[in-house]
């Protein structure tokens, strides 16, 4: 008895640990005073206005959601077909190939950045939205594919059988049958892959101008050297960017993923 | 002698539906009882309240005489083999027989000797070291039986164990188990939904409906004397014929619904062979087996004629499905069926009086 | 549908191939810079810092994320709290690092709400300094990498089939005796290898060290960072990148070998 109590009150501290910075953020984004305060003092919506007007921020903010769309966009289109061929053939090497696609998910982003800088420093590729996107790509990649995988199972196969028994060719089968089935997979493969895009940090900074910025970077390089409720706003839009992301995940996917009568 | 397990007025909710429903039995020191009835009659409920992993909302269970209502299962004197077995995938088998005597204080060597006794009894004396995933269904089952015998309950507790077996190790399984069970003289509670299984191991065999239990006796007794509808309809193969209760000086006659056929009532009729004999009913339905109800040799000694709609050849017996006048019935064929009998062949039955048992409910 | 996939796994192998390899620039200059690396005694507490910090942080996360995991997965009974708490994990998850580290940074502040706490509860007498020490690092990427603790072990605890647990109840064992015989080992594995990611990506983290370290404390990817953007040393920062990328593979291939160890709960 005693143990459940004591799991309880750790727990209700991690979740307040949890929360502790997002409420901080977010209230201190309000402040009437130039400098940070939390509690706020006064309440204003002037940092907020500052985000809106400042070309600078509403570039980066464009710049960082066309970046994630079109990195997702491509990713989903790459892994998609990569998921069927590693669900469906065998063949040598099948799983080192399923590791070396997934890897990006736990290799250093420095590394990754700095490698990519080099390497495309030779094409002539480097600090343009191209090179921004094929890094991207390569990183956000993985979650598609895992959660693609994921729902690629035998009894998935065998309905692609009975489609093909049933006299549909394989693209029909593909666009009437598998499809739909793996939707959900890369609908959550994609808002993972999507926010990863958005919030990147270490890969980015290696390709990133003054003229072609992300918002994290922005407030990367902003950070070092103010601390003002601007940066908070800021933070703040990104916070609610996230809790959208979420709760579009709930909607689609659904997030008891931790329950026990689940899975 | 007392009880060795009582279970008194036992009742069970889940949210709006009766798990159980007043439940009342006792088994006795060395039994091999059946919990027996169809999916989602209780038998697993009940079980899992004996053990302590359910909380009944009302009435008390006992152990020789003490109320083990309250106590949680670890303190529990009974064990219990589960239906997926329940395995430690992590520890060898011999860690696994070990975990209970462990738990309890023995020591490493003591646990270890205790267990090797308990595999060698199940016939797994040299798979000490393997893992249970290594093993088959049959392989695995025993380790669990070991794992729970170990500990000498006084009781155990079997989920239905040989559900994920297939028919022919099912069938020796369920030989040595009741072997097994006579020689340890340890109590069995067995679940089951399978009536020849039942029938085969147990010393007495509960069947149970809907939360409820519709009776409880021998094998034997249940079949030749079911208490209810039901359980003449679970247990084995029925024919249901209404009747009607005619009394008059020279004896009392039941009066068949099934061509008006007028049957002497014989001595052993009972009707509930249970706690309490109640008289006739003059209104009821009578149970025949199969296999009472013959061929008759030709028209004259037959007693009820029809017109056959199926045969079917078994090879050891035949079932030779009748229609009489809209209403059909079953016989049972020793060998296989004459060849004169053809689905629309006119066919006459004869059977015995007193093979008709008598069920007090509505037709 | 073979050739379909095959062209399009092609260049995104390619690519995955490139940013690896092209770390060798180092590498084909003789092993020279590795030897610098070696050699450095500046470079050895920098990495030793970095292990020091990912290590703490590694520790950290199980203790605190493990009970959490199994708060959510056997003691909530509400659907909706479970869910609200299963959002409160990952939308940290969903912002950008420099912003939760930005919160740190606010949070541990001289002025900061934490110091305003302690001082006016009366543990402290003048504020505690936190930025630019090994102990504000280590909040911050705690706070950064818990929820992959809480994940994995809630999945393992998930998993974990109650008749096993309630066999161990019947042959006698006290709740405790089964969490410590039964439960702990049946969750090990997936303990393990979220502990192997949340060490892997703290060996590697740059933002959240970057940031609440005031300049004081280095770790291994700011010192690679710093070679590209100030000191220009692309070979040195090659060699160092390599360094650790190797180490990172090696913990992903045990992270691996740990998903599998018999009796994993999968």
């Amino acid at each position: 008895m005693i143990a459940r109590h004591l799991i309880r009150l750790i727990a209700l501290a991690v979740l307040a640990y949890l929360a502790l910075p997002l409420i901080v953020i977010l209230g201190s984004s309000f402040t009437a005073t130039p400098y940070l305060a939390f509690p706020p003092q006064g309440w204003t919506l002037e940092w907020y206005r500052t985000l809106l007007v400042e070309a600078g921020y509403m570039a980066a903010f464009t710049t960082s959601t066309v970046l994630a769309l079109a990195a997702t966009i491509a990713a989903v289109l790459l892994t998609v077909p990569a998921a069927l061929a590693l669900a469906r053939y065998e063949f040598p090497g099948k799983a080192a190939l399923a590791s070396v696609l997934m890897s990006p998910l736990v290799l250093p982003h420095i590394v990754l950045g700095a490698a990519l800088l080099q390497y495309g420093a030779y094409f002539g590729l480097t600090r343009s939205f191209l090179s921004l996107l094929i890094g991207h790509i390569v990183i956000i990649a993985p979650f598609v594919l895992r959660s693609t995988l994921t729902l690629l199972t035998p009894e998935q196969r065998a309905l692609e059988e009975a489609s093909a028994d049933l006299g549909a060719n394989p693209w029909t089968t593909f666009f009437l049958v598998v499809l739909p089935q793996i939707r959900p997979g890369i609908v959550t493969g994609s808002i993972f892959a999507f926010i990863s895009s958005w919030i990147n940090v270490e890969l980015s900074i290696f390709n990133t101008t003054a003229d072609l910025n992300t918002i994290p970077v922005k407030l990367f390089n902003y950070v070092q050297y103010t601390i003002d409720p601007t940066i908070a706003a800021v933070s703040g839009a990104t916070i609610v960017v996230a809790v959208i992301a979420i709760v579009i995940l709930d909607l689609t996917v659904g997030l008891d993923m931790l329950s026990e009568r689940g899975k | 002698m007392s009880a060795l397990l009582t279970i008194e007025d036992v009742s069970m909710r889940f949210g709006a539906y009766q798990a159980l429903d007043r439940i009342d039995l006792d088994i006795q020191q060395g039994e091999f009882v059946a919990l027996l009835g169809p999916s989602g009659c209780g038998k697993t409920t009940l079980l899992r309240a004996i053990a302590g992993f359910l909380k009944p909302e009302s009435g008390r269970i006992l152990i020789d005489g003490q109320d083990i209502s309250r106590l949680p299962a670890h303190h529990r004197p009974l064990n219990t083999v589960f239906q997926n077995y329940a395995l430690f995938p992590h520890m060898t088998v011999l860690e696994n027989v070990a975990y209970g005597p462990r738990r309890q204080g023995a020591s490493k060597a003591d646990a270890a000797d205790r267990a090797r006794a308990a595999l060698d009894m199940v016939g797994l004396a040299d798979f000490g070291p393997r893992y249970p995933r290594k093993m088959s269904g049959g392989q695995q089952q025993r380790v669990a039986l070991a794992r729970a015998i170990v500990n000498q309950p006084k009781l155990l507790l079997l989920d239905e164990p040989l559900s994920a077996l297939d028919l022919k190790l099912r069938k020796r399984m369920q030989l040595e188990l009741k072997h097994l069970q006579a020689k340890l003289g340890i109590a069995f509670i067995f679940v089951t939904h399978d009536q020849e299984e039942a029938m085969t191991m147990a010393d007495r065999v509960v069947v149970m409906h809907a939360g409820r239990i519709e009776q409880v006796g021998a094998g034997t007794d249940i079949y030749r004397q079911p208490a209810t509808r039901f359980v003449a309809e679970f247990i084995g193969d029925a024919n249901f014929m209404a009747y009607t209760l005619a009394t008059s000086a020279t004896g009392d006659t039941l009066q068949l619904d099934l061509q008006n056929l007028r049957v002497p009532l014989a001595g052993n009729n009972t009707v509930n062979n249970t706690v309490k004999t109640l008289p006739t009913p003059t209104r009821g339905v009578a149970v025949l087996r199969p296999e009472d109800l013959r061929l008759a040799d030709g028209q004259a000694t037959g007693m009820l004629t029809g017109t056959v709609a199926d045969v079917i050849n078994v090879g050891s017996h035949s079932m030779i499905h009748v229609d009489i006048d809209g209403q059909t019935v079953v016989s049972r064929h020793g060998g296989i069926a004459p060849s004169g009998l053809r689905p629309g062949a006119p066919v006459s039955l004869t059977f015995a009086p007193e093979h008709l048992h008598l069920i007090g409910e509505q037709p | 549908m073979l050739f379909f996939a095959a062209f399009f796994l092609a260049p995104l192998a390619v690519v995955a191939l490139a940013s690896v390899t092209s770390g060798e620039p180092g590498l084909s200059l003789t092993t020279q810079q590795y030897l610098r690396v070696l050699a450095d005694q500046y470079h050895w507490d920098v990495i030793l810092t970095t292990f020091r910090l990912a290590f703490f942080t590694t520790l950290v996360c199980v203790i605190l994320g493990y009970p959490l995991a199994w708060y959510l997965v056997r003691v909530v009974r509400w659907q909706a709290w479970r869910r609200f708490c299963v959002i409160l994990l990952v939308v940290p998850l969903f912002t950008s690092n420099i912003v939760r580290a930005f919160g740190w940074m606010v949070l541990l502040g001289r002025n900061g709400l934490v110091n305003q706490a302690l001082v006016g509860v009366g543990a402290a007498d003048r504020p505690v300094r936190f930025i630019g020490t090994e102990l504000g690092i280590l909040i911050g990427m705690v706070y950064v990498l818990l929820p992959f603790v809480v994940l994995a072990v809630g999945n393992a605890l998930a998993r974990v089939d109650p008749a096993c647990e309630h066999a161990s109840a019947d042959l006698g064992a006290s709740p405790t005796a089964t969490f410590f015989h039964i439960t702990w080992p049946l969750t090990l594995p997936g303990v393990m290898s979220g502990a192997i990611i949340v060490f892997t990506l703290a060996v590697s983290a740059y933002v959240t060290p970057a940031l609440l370290s005031g300049g004081r404390i280095s770790v291994l990817s700011m010192l690679i960072f710093q070679q590209y953007s100030s000191v220009f040393d692309f070979h040195y920062g090659g060699a160092l990148s390599m360094v650790l990328l190797v180490f990172t593979l090696i913990l992903v291939a045990l992270a691996n070998r740990a998903a599998t160890l018999p009796g994993a709960a999968r």
